[in-house]
């Protein structure tokens, strides 16, 4: 419609224009061709004329260099008259040429001609009259005037032509001044239209835009209010043409499709819009059509987006159709129904929850006191069908003389939204149970209800009269001990204590208790020496839920006193294991701590004076030795010096004197020996190997062995942690005793026979043997031969005394012990257990007290 | 065993009179011919040592047998003073003891004695330390000559 209105506007002054523009050029043409003629004719004119001149020039040329001969005689003249000869003919063909061309020259051109054959000729003759006669006779015929005639007749001639032509050419450059007036008059008239034109097709043009930009404005402005509409309505709309192709989808339906518009628009409507029928979860191959078939609109239908998610979707559906009646498109509309559809289903659910429930529900309407719902539970529960309640009296599931009680139960419901209480309720066949109920009042809407549930107790009941026995059993129990007993929560606070703890604590008795309860016990109960070290414990105990062990003074409330407890607690967990309280005994040991107080200081005493003891007998023994010494060696002087002079009863008091300080001095140094053991020596490594021990003792004991014609076995020994030296000295003094308390005589076929063998322990010890086949020893005497001095045997046998009391405190210094076993005549075998390398001195001191 | 020059003189250390006249007796069965400086305890021995360093006129003995077990002070601290001498720190020192002690044998080697010697219970064995003495002689001689 634009265009048209275009058209319709411009026409006539189109023609117009293009009619001036015509006549312009028309006109421009013509003139343009007369001046093309002109200035061509011009042009032939000036040479024609330039030629002449040549012409007449060389003729002049020709007449100059005759004359020069003429009169002097000397050729030389003759050059410009020859050169002139050559060049005439070819400047009178041009100038015939041109002539051509300019007609009314031509007469005169071949007029021209002949004069110049006749001039040249008449030169010729008289050049050849001067070369024949002398100058005398072509001076003559040159006076004869003929050629002077005919040179002039030329040059008039020529002058003629180029005055004419000059005559010409003036006139043309007048005529061509006119035409080119005539030109400037017509472009001026030519452009001063056009302009006049333009100035008109400019204002029909403005309007035509003016026009056709408003109606632009009108058509954007109502595809804009379409579009909103379309796209805040709250459904999603697509549009498509007639070939079922995407035209429009407002911002909703991008949402769901997940095709944004710029993306589905032109796309096919089922690219875009995947249906897939929910019940039978298959895609709808074409949406439009699927929906006409259904009178446009569908519900069961899912909507799979773009990046295939499914949304529950109720999709409507029209045609669009022009006046004729013809398909323009159709419009979608549809909506996503997922919140509806999860309110649906949890309506069912409830609905579900509510029948199926294994407590029982009603719903009562306060108005009247009506029952509006029960579930079957309910109503199973008091020997009824869900009907046969309906619309009847909840009150008549009461006992006749509770009615009142309900009164005031659903009063508090409906003063406080909520209420609990316990209910005897009454079964179709008149028994009466226990029932908790729990009521709740909500608004349906306008109106009020009131919903409960409610759940028969009577095993409850039941359970919690056994708990109250069971509980009453405990308390009985724990009110007749003597120990402190309690029980706490989980955080350890103490809900119930017995009569003892109580007292005990200083929280009365009796009744009195209940107000302390539930108390952290242990503000002012803990002695401040053991308070932290108990928490900290204890602490732990709550957070792993261990069993709770500690010995604490506790002070006593009546005298302020503070007496040892050793506590025990125990935690009482559920099923799932998280702990529910806590159990607690604590039991009086004041005594016992008493008592181990007391052996500890005697024990200590005791250590402390053995050791002075020791340490005396180390200084005596060694300082002892000195005195001895001299009498020893002043003896032996006495001897060697006077022993002649000397009667025989001197020399053997002297002796006897010398035998009792070298003895005095042995005992003296096995006593040394001893006491060094006692009083350690720390220099030396607290480990040896005893079977090298044992080579070494049998080393320095071969001479005796021999003696003895004994057989000595050692089995295979391991090391333990025995100082080397010390080793030794057990070994040998045992081996040692083993060979000389061996029998006197032994049958055919034996001798003195000595095992040492070692055997490991489960504890890692070792418990060596030294056994041998001797006199052995009497039973009374086996734990006394390991005392200081003591012998057994006098003075038969040599020895100090002190061989075994050795071995035993260099045993026992390893933290082991050492025994004897023996039959008279047998023999005798010596046990003893040493601690094995890899025991630990900690677990050495533990074996020695526990052993 | 003639020598040309003059007697030893050793230094002896020992509060027990006993002992000195065994050393005495075990030097003279050797034949040694030596002038014998006895004192009967630390504090003697110390100011022999002092008067050795103070005066050039006093000659330093020719060895030092030295008991530790001394009275008022002890054979260690004289062994210690011989060793800071400026004169006769180089001494010949033999210990003689009673004590079979390792510990007391480690600190007086550690202390610089040139030997040591525990006093035996029986008169031959004591007897041995006339010899001893008598090496250590023959040894200082040596060097001297040397």
């Amino acid at each position: 419609m634009a265009l048209r209105l275009q058209r319709r506007v411009d026409r006539p002054w189109r023609f117009l224009a293009i009619g001036i523009v015509l006549v312009i050029v028309v006109l421009f043409y013509v003139d343009w061709r007369d001046y093309q003629t002109a200035t061509e004719q011009s042009d032939q004119a000036r040479q024609f004329i330039r030629e002449t001149n040549d012409l007449l020039s060389l003729v002049t040329d020709a007449e100059t260099g005759e004359r020069g001969y003429l009169l002097t005689g000397d050729r030389k003249y003759l050059n410009p008259y020859e050169k002139a000869l050559a060049q005439i003919p070819k400047e009178l063909n041009a100038l015939s040429a041109t002539a051509v061309n300019v007609p009314r020259e031509a007469k005169q051109v071949e007029n021209i001609r002949s004069l110049i054959a006749d001039k040249l000729a008449e030169l010729k003759s008289t050049i050849q009259v001067r070369d024949q006669q002398g100058d005398e006779a072509a001076m003559a015929t040159m006076r004869g005037g003929m050629g002077r005639l005919t040179m002039d007749e030329v040059r008039s001639d020529g002058d003629v032509m180029v005055a004419r032509e000059q005559a010409w050419l003036y006139e043309t450059s007048r005529n061509l001044q006119t035409s080119a007036n005539h030109s400037r008059i017509i472009v001026l008239v030519g452009c001063v239209g056009l302009v006049f034109l333009l100035f008109r097709l400019g204002t029909a043009v403005d309007a035509v835009v003016l026009e056709r930009e408003r109606f632009a404005h009108d058509v954007e402005e109502s595809r804009q209010l379409l579009e909103t509409t379309l796209s805040s309505i709250g459904d999603a709309v697509v549009v498509t043409d007639a070939r079922g192709k995407i035209r429009f989808v407002n911002r909703l339906a991008e949402r769901l499709t997940g095709w944004a518009a710029g993306e589905s628009e032109g796309k096919p409507l089922d690219r875009v819009f995947h249906l897939r029928d929910e019940p039978t979860r298959r895609d709808i191959r074409s949406p439009l059509q699927a929906l006409r078939l259904e009178a446009g609109t569908g519900t069961n239908s899912l909507l799979v987006s773009r990046d295939d998610a499914e949304v529950p979707i109720e999709v409507g559906s029209a045609a669009m159709r022009d006046a004729a009646g013809n398909l323009i498109g159709s419009v979608l509309v549809f909506r996503d129904v997922t919140a509806r559809r999860i309110a649906e289903m949890e309506l069912e659910r409830w609905k579900k929850m509510f029948s199926g429930a294994g407590f029982g529900m009603f719903v009562i309407d306060p108005k009247n006191g009506t029952v509006v719902d029960v579930n079957a539970t309910f109503a199973s529960m008091h020997g009824y069908s869900v009907t046969e309640l309906l619309g009847n009296e909840y009150s008549a599931l009461l006992p006749g003389n509770l009615r009142s009680d309900l009164t005031a139960s659903l009063r508090t419901a409906s003063e406080n939204g909520r209420h609990m209480f316990e209910q005897q309720h009454l079964r179709r066949d008149g028994s009466v149970f226990p029932c908790l109920i729990d009521l709740t009042s909500f608004q349906d809407g306008r109106r009020e209800f009131w919903a409960g549930y409610c759940s028969d107790i009577t095993e409850r009941k039941r359970f919690e009269d056994a708990l109250k026995e069971s509980e009453e059993r405990f308390r009985n129990l724990a009110g007749a001990l003597p120990q402190l007993i309690w029980a706490g929560d989980a955080t350890g606070k103490f809900e119930y204590v017995n009569h003892e703890w109580s007292v005990y604590a200083g929280w009365g008795a009796g009744a009195e208790i209940g107000q302390y309860l539930p108390i952290d016990p242990w503000k002012d109960l803990l002695h401040p020496a053991d308070r932290d070290e108990f928490l900290r414990c204890w602490n732990q105990s709550l957070q792993t839920g261990a069993t709770f062990e500690s010995q604490v003074r506790l002070r006593r409330a009546g005298d302020g006193a503070y007496r040892w407890f050793l506590c025990r607690a125990v935690a009482v967990r559920d099923r799932g294991g998280a702990i529910l309280r806590w159990l607690g005994g604590f039991t009086d040991v004041q005594q016992q701590v008493e008592g181990a107080t007391q052996l500890k200081l005697a024990n200590e005493a005791l250590q402390r004076s053995n050791a002075d003891l020791e340490q005396f007998a180390y200084a005596a023994s060694h300082d002892l030795q000195e005195p001895l010494r001299m009498v020893s060696i002043y003896s032996q002087l006495l001897q060697e010096e006077y022993g002649e002079t000397l009667d025989g009863q001197a020399a053997s008091y002297i002796e006897f004197a010398v035998n009792g300080a070298t003895r005095m001095s042995k005992l003296l140094r096995a006593l040394l020996d001893y006491s060094r053991v006692a009083n350690g020596s720390p220099q030396q490594p607290r480990e040896a190997d005893a079977g090298s021990a044992v080579s070494t003792a049998l080393l320095n004991l071969s001479t005796v062995a021999e003696d003895a014609h004994a057989q000595i076995e050692v089995g295979k020994l391991p090391s333990v942690k025995v100082a080397e030296i010390h080793l030794v000295q057990l070994f040998q003094n045992l081996i040692g005793n083993a060979l000389k308390y061996r029998k006197e005589e032994y049958p055919p076929g034996q001798r003195p026979d000595i095992r040492i063998t070692a055997e490991r322990q489960p504890n890692g010890w070792w418990l060596f043997a030294v056994s041998d086949n001797g006199i052995g020893i009497e039973k009374e005497y086996l734990t006394q031969i390991f005392g200081i001095f003591k012998r057994l045997h006098g003075q038969s046998f040599e020895g100090t005394g002190i061989g075994l009391a050795l071995c035993q405190k260099i045993v026992e210094r390893a933290g082991g012990r050492i025994w004897a076993e023996s039959e008279p005549g047998q023999g005798s075998t010596f046990w003893f257990t040493l601690p094995g390398v890899e025991i630990g001195d900690e677990s050495r001191a533990l074996y020695n007290t526990a052993g | 065993m003639a020598t040309n020059r003059a007697p030893f003189t050793i230094l002896l250390a020992e509060d027990n009179p006993g002992d000195v006249f065994l050393v005495r007796r075990a030097l003279e069965k050797q034949g040694l011919a030596v002038n014998l400086i006895v004192v009967e305890d630390g504090q003697a021995a110390l100011r022999f040592m002092e008067k050795a360093d103070t005066d050039p006129a006093f000659d330093c003995p020719d060895l030092v047998l030295l008991d530790l077990n001394l009275p008022r002070a002890t054979g260690s601290r004289v062994l210690t003073r011989i060793r800071q001498s400026r004169r006769c720190e180089a001494t010949p020192i033999i210990i003689i003891t009673s004590s079979d002690s390792p510990l007391d044998r480690e600190n007086s080697a550690n202390l610089g004695a040139t030997d040591y010697f525990q006093k035996p219970g029986d008169l031959a064995g004591f007897m041995q330390l006339g010899r001893i003495v008598r090496d250590a002689l023959g040894q200082k001689a040596a060097a001297n000559q040397a």
